[in-house]
């Protein structure tokens, strides 16, 4: 019975924990925290449309923040992009990461894209305009750029260009259970980021298909604003299942899969 | 009411793979084996069959292909999970009796593959009222003369039948109408991009005044060795607050800017 009635009462306790924060100042924007991956096997491109011009037809042009992270969450550059109204401008972002006058960068970071207005009719809502757009990436000499789609409000930007991260923390660990099976033979490679102002700790868990057990249990510490890109290495006939483990209300992932000249690209 | 389609496109094949157990460890706490049953269009009447009791922790993988001799071509199938068992007909979409989850949705990996690759997108499809409309804004379209691009307009209703209506492509841009097409609802609609005159700025829109569509973009080479799916948003996404004023604005605006 008291287990019934503690069961219940964590339940109620998770559901008020929110996925994210709405940003204190009604002017901020909002962005995904999308990953780059700019090296000699990978481009990354990102698909900007005027988004608050949907809600007045504004006719003349507007522009939005790029802002780039190093995978250790420092800024790397800020870009300002004219949009042209009702066209997609396609970014590459090996294009602005070539500006940046600093050696090891990296291979990979995080960005975020923040349009520079919030039209009247979005501020009568007591809402806020979110970049959660379209990412594609090409793998060695893809033909085709594979495309993923944002899905959290990860970090807020105000008019004082001061930054914030939105996502909710738990009280108690939480457990993602990613509903993909991952299936031998092909390189896993699993990135997080932690859109949460402290520093967290996550637990990826493999487990076997085949047998139920765990495979592999490894801990990693990813500070405010980090990235990491946890890799799985999966042999033929190897078939196995990922939980990850942490104080973020939703720990989700970005997929990719790799095997030789192939590569597909999904979040959780 | 949750529903795992299983799709299919032009000259691969489509699978999903839907596991027995919540994407978090909070929402649900049932960890015992859940039917896994497919529903499909037939004569009028929503036929369920059952395909396997799933134990928890497991997953199962179902080819389009494999369905074909039971249920046609053109048939969507879906896949559901279920605590105790289904009718074998049903008047209306039977309504799954297993707990789902809301952070994320409770969902599957729904792909294609050719001889070569694969892509997938994590989904799932709840029932679409009859009086929903479609607004897909599309960024998706990827030039290039060994390149094939479509998009798969999937949709399900509740009652058993067939009804018909009109999906319109237009350029965002110059506003021009460049296609129109007859779809249904309880189907995958595919529609063929390319030669519509669309290159890598065209931002597009695909507008449905009386029928609601998850639209999902595809594209391959024409040799099978790439493939990439991902649907596109709902105007709602695009703001974090309220949605569904942000949805009715959006929707509104871009309406009255497309006029057919």
């Amino acid at each position: 019975m008291i287990n019934k009635v503690f069961l219940k009462l964590k339940k109620a306790f998770f559901r008020f924990q929110p996925l994210t924060h709405k940003p204190k100042n009604q002017y901020s924007q909002i962005s995904d925290l999308f990953i780059w991956r700019v090296s000699s096997k990978w481009q990354t491109y990102f698909d900007l449309i005027d988004i608050p011009g949907l809600f007045d037809f504004a006719s003349n042009n507007t522009d939005a923040a790029l802002i780039i992270f190093d995978q250790n969450g420092k800024t790397l550059l800020k870009e300002s992009i004219e949009l042209t109204s009702c066209q997609v401008t396609r970014i590459k972002l090996s294009n602005y990461l070539k500006k940046i006058n600093k050696n090891n960068i990296g291979e990979y970071g995080t960005f975020a894209i923040f349009h520079s207005r919030t039209p009247e009719k979005v501020l009568r809502a007591n809402s806020f305009i979110t970049e959660r757009g379209y990412v594609s990436y090409i793998y060695k000499d893809s033909k085709i750029r594979s495309y993923v789609h944002g899905n959290l409000d990860a970090i807020s930007l105000n008019e004082k260009s001061k930054l914030s991260f939105l996502a909710g923390t738990s009280f108690f660990y939480r457990q993602y259970k990613l509903q993909h099976e991952l299936k031998g033979p092909a390189l896993y490679e699993i990135v997080l980021t932690n859109p949460t102002k402290k520093t967290k700790k996550f637990i990826f868990e493999t487990i076997s298909l085949r047998t139920n057990e765990n495979i592999s249990k490894d801990q990693k510490s990813i500070k405010s604003g980090e990235m990491i890109i946890f890799p799985i290495q999966l042999n033929h006939k190897d078939s196995v299942r990922l939980t990850i483990t942490s104080r973020i209300v939703m720990a989700r992932p970005l997929v990719f899969k790799v095997l030789d000249n192939e590569m597909n690209v999904f979040h959780g | 009411m949750i529903f795992f389609p299983i799709l299919n496109a032009p000259h691969v094949e489509g699978f999903t793979t839907i596991s027995n157990f919540p994407p978090n460890n909070w929402e649900v706490k049932y960890k015992g084996p859940l039917n896994l049953y497919l529903t499909f269009l037939k004569d009028g009447i929503w036929h369920n069959k059952f395909v396997e009791s799933m134990p928890y922790n497991s997953f199962k993988t179902i080819f389009h292909a494999d369905l074909i001799p039971l249920i046609g071509e053109d048939v969507i199938p879906l896949l559901s999970l279920n605590i105790s068992h289904l009718p074998d007909t049903s008047e209306e979409l039977p309504n799954p009796d297993f707990l789902s989850t809301r952070i994320p949705s409770w969902r599957s990996s729904l792909g294609l593959m050719s001889e070569f690759s694969k892509t997938n997108y994590q989904g799932e499809v709840f029932p679409f009222p009859p009086t929903a409309s479609m607004l897909s804004l599309s960024t998706f379209f990827q030039l290039g003369k060994d390149i094939e691009n479509y998009v798969l307009l999937m949709n399900v209703e509740k009652k058993p039948e067939y009804r018909n209506s009109k999906v319109n492509v237009f350029d965002f841009y110059t506003k021009e109408l460049l296609l129109t097409k007859s779809v249904s609802n309880n189907r995958i609609n595919i529609i063929h991009l390319d030669n519509l005159k669309l290159n890598e700025k065209s931002l597009f829109a695909l507008t449905c005044h009386n029928m609601a569509f998850i639209p999902i973009y595809f594209s391959k080479s024409k040799d099978g060795k790439f493939l990439s799916i991902e649907h596109s948003h709902p105007p709602a996404e695009h703001v974090m607050g309220n949605k569904f004023d942000a949805q009715r604005l959006i929707k509104e605006m871009c309406f009255s800017q497309l006029s057919k």
